[in-house]
């Protein structure tokens, strides 16, 4: 087939290198042209500005794209895999809700009234105005409370619930068990959210299967198990404490 | 600053020093890179692959190359939003592509076209001139190439599902495509 006076033929196979280019930042190739292709980029400087040049040039469609605030712990994933290290404790650079002191402020009784600044401070807080749907925003909360009314954890969970926070505060767990955490939906089956640490706070990505549980109105509760978690899948051991997830109502 | 859950709304030259520390090594800047970027670059993930779980898999991936490239970023090249964008898109479409089953099978429509040109109000205004001139420049292609070009860059499918979801043979799909590229650039440029 002719052209005419085309300088490239766009049905040529296969097309030029700058036509590649642009298939490729486009993302229309198929695995293993896709896959060659980009094999070719750290040797060939000249096909490295083609593609720099075409991604510039359909980078301005990405803007119509909203943005979503990811989940919470997903901070320490990217920390951890480019080998930054466990966090800083001190307390520069951690928000207000993730700090231990902050959390020790809850109690049974207090926690509406804390509730309602925890919200308030989120809300004046919210670091990046450009981008509205950040911070996530906690949505639910409970004391996870003993037999006595004491808090054995303080839980926090996202809009979305893909992030759940966790602040131990002073369960009774007998030397050489652990706390397994458990979430309890409608079907009235708790399923594991693990084994739970006593010593430090943790953001916990929920794993997707269980949030629909979450959002459902559910409970959460903990168990008194041997070391790394209940082997059967159950809870095995005391149920040391419950607490019922309250939706925060903005 | 010392507070890196307050760090301020970032203009261009905010992100390019926070990418040049990056680049050194420096993991404060690299988290208050992260904590003003990654929502958008979350939106990005979670545009092309849908799945939630995918689409986290995939960010974690795209500050780890971030990390490592911070230093090949080139401010004569691209704006930091834009190059930190097609990080994420190119990084998604590397994971539809090792992915061979079959995502998204909806059926594409030439006769309802879906450029809806919006751009978000939160662009800077340097940022909103070069995606109205893209605008523009799409809204000079004949439907059938815009509709292929935006539908492959947003949901990043194949030529070959291209075809299959168009009822569009496969030559005719990539001759539309590779000429409204071409077709594309020359706007661009002129």
């Amino acid at each position: 087939m002719s052209t005419g006076t085309d300088h490239h033929d766009p049905l040529q196979e296969p097309p030029g290198d700058d036509v590649l280019a642009g298939e490729y930042v486009l993302g229309v190739l198929d695995a293993d042209t896709h896959r060659a292709f980009a094999a070719r980029l750290p040797r060939e400087p000249v096909l490295a500005r083609e593609v720099a040049a075409w991604e510039r040039q359909l980078a301005p469609m990405l803007e119509e794209i909203e943005p979503v605030a990811p989940p919470l712990g997903l901070w320490q994933r990217v920390r951890a895999q480019v080998g930054l290290g466990p966090p800083p404790t001190s307390h520069r650079g951690v928000p207000l809700w993730e700090r231990l002191g902050f959390w020790r402020g809850f109690s049974a009784a207090g926690l509406a009234a804390t509730a309602a600044c925890l919200v308030a401070l989120l809300v004046l807080r919210q670091p990046y105005p450009q981008y509205p749907h950040a911070p996530h925003p906690i949505t639910m909360l409970t004391t996870i409370a003993q037999a006595d009314g004491s808090p054995a954890f303080v839980a926090a969970v996202d809009a979305d619930a893909c992030t759940m926070l966790v602040m131990p505060m002073d369960a009774n767990v007998p030397k050489g068990k652990v706390p397994e955490l458990w979430v309890i939906a409608g079907d009235g089956v708790p399923r594991s959210l693990g084994v739970r640490e006593m010593a430090h706070a943790d953001a916990i990505v929920v794993p997707t299967r269980l949030r629909n549980a979450l959002l459902a109105a559910a409970t959460l509760a903990v168990s008194i198990e041997p070391v790394g978690g209940s082997p059967t899948g159950a809870p095995t051991g005391d149920v040391i404490a419950k607490g019922a997830l309250a939706k925060l109502t903005l | 600053m010392a507070d890196a859950a307050m760090a301020p709304a970032m203009d261009r030259r905010g992100l390019e020093s926070l990418l040049s520390a990056t680049a050194r090594g420096d993991g404060a800047a690299f988290e208050r890179l992260y904590h003003a970027t990654s929502a958008k670059l979350f939106g990005i993930c979670l545009r092309l692959l849908r799945e939630r779980s995918d689409a986290e898999d995939a960010l974690q991936e795209v500050y780890a190359v971030i990390w490592r490239k911070a230093g090949q970023y080139d401010a004569a090249l691209a704006s930091p939003i834009s190059w930190l964008a097609m990080i994420a898109h190119n990084k998604a479409v590397d994971r539809l592509r090792a992915d061979t089953g079959s995502r998204n099978a909806l059926p594409i429509d030439f006769a309802e076209d879906v450029s809806d040109g919006a751009i978000t109000a939160h662009a800077a205004v340097e940022q909103a001139s070069e995606a109205k001139r893209l605008d523009g420049c799409l809204g000079e292609l004949d439907t059938r190439r815009r509709t292929l070009i935006r539908t492959a860059f947003f949901e990043g499918v194949t030529y070959e599902e291209l075809a299959l979801r168009s009822g569009t043979p496969l030559g005719t799909v990539k001759s539309w495509i590779r000429r409204g590229l071409q077709q594309l650039r020359s706007c661009l440029e002129r």
